[in-house]
């Protein structure tokens, strides 16, 4: 929007703070307060969209709470029915906006009384009224034509009411057809890099010294922007990073200004940051403690090395014969079994060749189900010396299947199973008991 | 024509509001002031609605008929048994209180929508409000949205303000912004979106409505959502949207899984090792799972959900036109990424 002759609006004293309260909003907010603002007719119905954490909440809160207007903000994913939702409403009217303390008879059980309460409302009420709805994407769940009464407000009910929603979801995913009528569409794109440094040394709890935070908040955006825009996100890794940043120059080591050095400091706390982004490992005492047992503590960066989980998971011997069975009997095709089981090789067998491409394809569209026959077969083949007889093999097929490395399906009376477990998981436990898989996988055999 | 008003009570309902039935005898029941409806046990909509009828002509025997508009009609023909709809057009046909049902709705193939015992007892009387403007009469339509009558303000602001409103509907620019949104569209409602943003940019050192506004506020209203959402995206994000679009050149079937995608990345990171950076699997996995919740892609309906999430076919919803366009505006892009984007590695 031209901002040339709109910068009067911008420096109005009491619209002023929200400049510097939301940062990097500019054209977003200038555009909502002249809708909201415009002095001549009501405020049209507006919906707000953009990628998660893009400072949508948080714009539209900051602009009503400056702007002093008669609010409510109403979050989607608390209501579960249309009811609760309808109460939610009228109890956030009766103490956000009329103020009034005392719990007067908060249930409206239909649309039709619902209405009625607002028309009430509007009545008694001069100025507008403004309905803000978080995660609207929720409402079609709740009441398949509520979103089209609620965008018909100002026809069925008064003009005064504005509503705004804010979602995750662009309007074409969420409008129900011609009922529903289109309002304001404000898009709220992803912040760039240098609004991305603005925001975090805001918001983040840094040093003192200006030019070092913005020095660190680039280095680190450098590295991590790559992979994760997320604006929640990058604050916790910036923030959690940090300690280990300014730690030489806390111990004198470095001075602040040899940027340099600090940087090849830091360089190796970040190689296993990178390798960790998005997954939160958490550092509690008794965690702590558990986990020294199992992997190398690093006592230097407090940070844990990665864990697999392989070694938290205990298995008998039988149950990872019979897990490899099962991993088998998922990822091979029926045709093939009788070419890896056989003994002798015969050479008037028709030998099934599959071309390379829709071996591949197999293999990557995932595992398939198979019977209990199939498995216990192989079982049997793999394990070559005899069973004893005190071991109960279906048992520890079902310890299999509740520990969901095994998923069961009983679909028409037929029982099928099917292998849950990574290709990495399978070969870490095979090397556990010294048995070589590969050769029994026809995606890694020859033919 | 004798004077009819006040000898006639009119009731509304709306399709949105009453969403069944029993709501709707209810809404019926206020509107016509008959008490307990509500206490009264429901048996059959008939008998009930019979008895509202009743108590309404008892208790008003001056009003000779009542006129229902049903707005959203449509909606009521999604009604269980469409019992309401029965009952209205029965009793339209039975001399004892006369009533008459308007229905108001947008859609054109209504009738295919009722139940035949419905459509017969209809009296297939349908008032068709078309409405399609030439291109002069749309025209016309926003010069007169515009303007502002006369109605008691100064003559000389009032002329002056609807000769700039004639200057500008003959605007070369402007005529072409109408044209494209005519062609698109013969909807008032967006003609009135359109001319949202430029009313309320008036202020006072703004006093006139430039064409320059009217073509902000045009590159406002198109945009394309997705290719803004993929230039939001993060550069591993966005490769896996290039990994997708290849794997779907590349096969017959358009659907794939997530071990298909970290196969074809990997190919990429492998050949282009020194430039890219390589990022272990849990993490590569997370950005997959960011990837559909911005509903850029799709689980495919027929998906076992038990299957674990690397295994689920997923459609792409992003065409290769809009990729080419986000790379183009996307800021800082790696060069390796874009060329990869224009040269698929054949394996």
């Amino acid at each position: 929007m031209d901002c040339d002759h709109l910068t009067e609006i911008c420096f109005k004293s009491d619209i002023a703070p929200i400049f510097s309260k939301v940062l990097c909003r500019k054209e977003q907010l200038m555009q909502l307060l002249l809708l909201v603002d415009s002095g001549c007719s009501y405020c049209p119905n507006v919906f707000i969209y953009g990628q998660a954490s893009t400072g949508k909440t948080y714009t539209v809160e900051n602009l009503m709470q400056i702007l002093k207007l008669p609010h409510i903000f109403i979050n989607c994913l608390e209501s579960q029915s249309d009811r609760q939702l309808y109460r939610h409403i009228r109890k956030s009217i009766t103490y956000e906006i009329l103020q009034v303390t005392h719990d007067e008879n908060n249930y409206s059980d239909t649309l039709d009384n619902f209405l009625k309460y607002l028309k009430d409302l509007t009545m008694k009420f001069e100025k507008s009224i403004f309905m803000v709805f978080d995660n609207a994407d929720l409402i079609t769940n709740l009441n398949s034509t509520f979103l089209s009464v609620l965008l018909s407000l100002k026809e069925l009910v008064n003009p005064k009411i504005t509503v705004f929603l804010i979602s995750n979801l662009p309007w074409e995913d969420l409008s129900l057809g011609v009922n529903c009528r289109q309002p304001f569409l404000q898009f709220f794109p992803s912040y760039r890099k240098e609004e991305l440094v603005t925001i975090l040394n805001r918001s983040c709890k840094l040093s003192d010294n200006e030019q070092f935070n913005i020095v660190y908040l680039n280095e680190i955006l450098g590295v991590f922007l790559s992979v994760c825009r997320d604006l929640r996100e990058l604050n916790y890794l910036a923030q959690k990073y940090y300690f280990f940043y300014q730690k030489p120059v806390n111990s004198g080591e470095v001075q602040i200004s040899e940027t340099r050095i600090l940087w090849t400091h830091f360089r190796s706390h970040l190689q296993t940051a990178l390798s960790k982004i998005y997954l939160r490992e958490s550092n509690s005492f008794q965690w702590d403690k558990m986990n020294r047992r199992y992997a190398n503590y690093n006592d230097d960066t407090k940070e844990l090395s990665n864990l697999s989980t392989l070694d938290r998971i205990q298995l008998p011997l039988y149950s990872k014969y019979l897990l490899i069975a099962a991993y088998i009997a998922s990822y091979n095709p029926v045709a093939a079994d009788r070419k890896f089981m056989k003994q002798v090789k015969s050479s008037r067998s028709k030998v099934l060749t599959y071309s390379k491409s829709r071996k591949m394809n197999d293999w990557l569209s995932g595992p398939k189900q198979f019977s209990i026959e199939r498995i216990l077969s192989i079982f049997h083949h793999i394990i070559e010396d005899d069973i004893p007889t005190n071991i109960n093999i279906f048992a520890q097929i079902s310890s299999l299947v509740s520990l969901q490395l095994i998923s069961k399906n009983s679909d028409d009376n037929y029982l099928t199973y099917m292998c849950l477990v990574t290709f990495d998981f399978i070969r870490s436990i095979s090397k556990s008991i010294q048995f070589d898989i590969r050769p029994y996988l026809s995606n890694f055999s020859g033919s | 024509m004798a004077d009819t008003t006040g000898k006639f009570v009119q009731v509304n309902l709306n399709g949105l509001i009453q969403t069944d039935d029993k709501l709707a005898l209810l809404s019926i029941g206020e509107q016509l002031e008959v008490e307990d409806v509500k206490e009264r046990p429901i048996k059959s909509f008939g008998e009930t609605f019979a008895y509202i009828l009743e108590s309404f002509k008892r208790a008003n025997p001056e009003k000779n008929s009542i006129l229902l508009v049903l707005d959203v009609f449509d909606l009521f023909a999604r009604h269980r048994n469409q019992s309401l709809l029965y009952n209205l057009f029965d009793t339209c046909q039975s001399a004892n209180l006369p009533i008459t049902v308007i229905g108001v709705t947008c859609r054109l193939d209504v009738l295919e929508l009722l139940e035949k015992r419905v459509k017969s007892r209809f009296s297939h009387r349908q008032i068709y409000l078309l409405h399609s403007p030439s291109f002069d009469q749309y025209v016309a339509i926003f010069k007169s949205l515009l303007k502002i009558e006369n109605k008691g303000h100064k003559l000389t602001h009032l002329k002056w303000w609807n000769d700039h409103i004639e200057k500008l509907a003959s605007d070369g620019s402007v005529v072409d912004i109408l044209r494209r949104l005519f062609d698109y569209s013969k909807d008032l409602r967006l003609l009135k979106s359109l001319l949202m943003m430029p009313v309320c940019v008036i202020q006072q050192s703004h006093p006139n409505i430039a064409p320059d506004d009217i073509i902000k506020s045009c590159k406002h209203i198109v945009k394309d959502y997705k290719v803004l959402l993929l230039q939001g995206l993060s550069v591993l994000e966005l490769s896996l949207i290039i990994a997708m679009k290849h794997l779907s050149d590349k096969r017959r079937n358009s659907t794939f899984t997530f071990e298909m995608v970290y196969q074809e990345y990997m190919q990429f990171v492998l050949t282009k090792s020194q430039l890219v950076e390589k990022f272990p699997r849990p993490v590569i996995f997370k950005a997959y799972e960011r990837l559909i919740d911005t509903a850029l892609i799709k689980p495919l309906s027929h998906t076992h959900k038990r299957l674990q999430k690397e295994y689920w076919q997923m459609s792409l919803l992003v065409q290769p036109t809009q990729i080419a366009e986000a790379l183009q505006k996307y800021p800082n892009c790696p060069t390796s990424v874009m060329q990869w984007a224009l040269n698929p590695i054949h394996s």
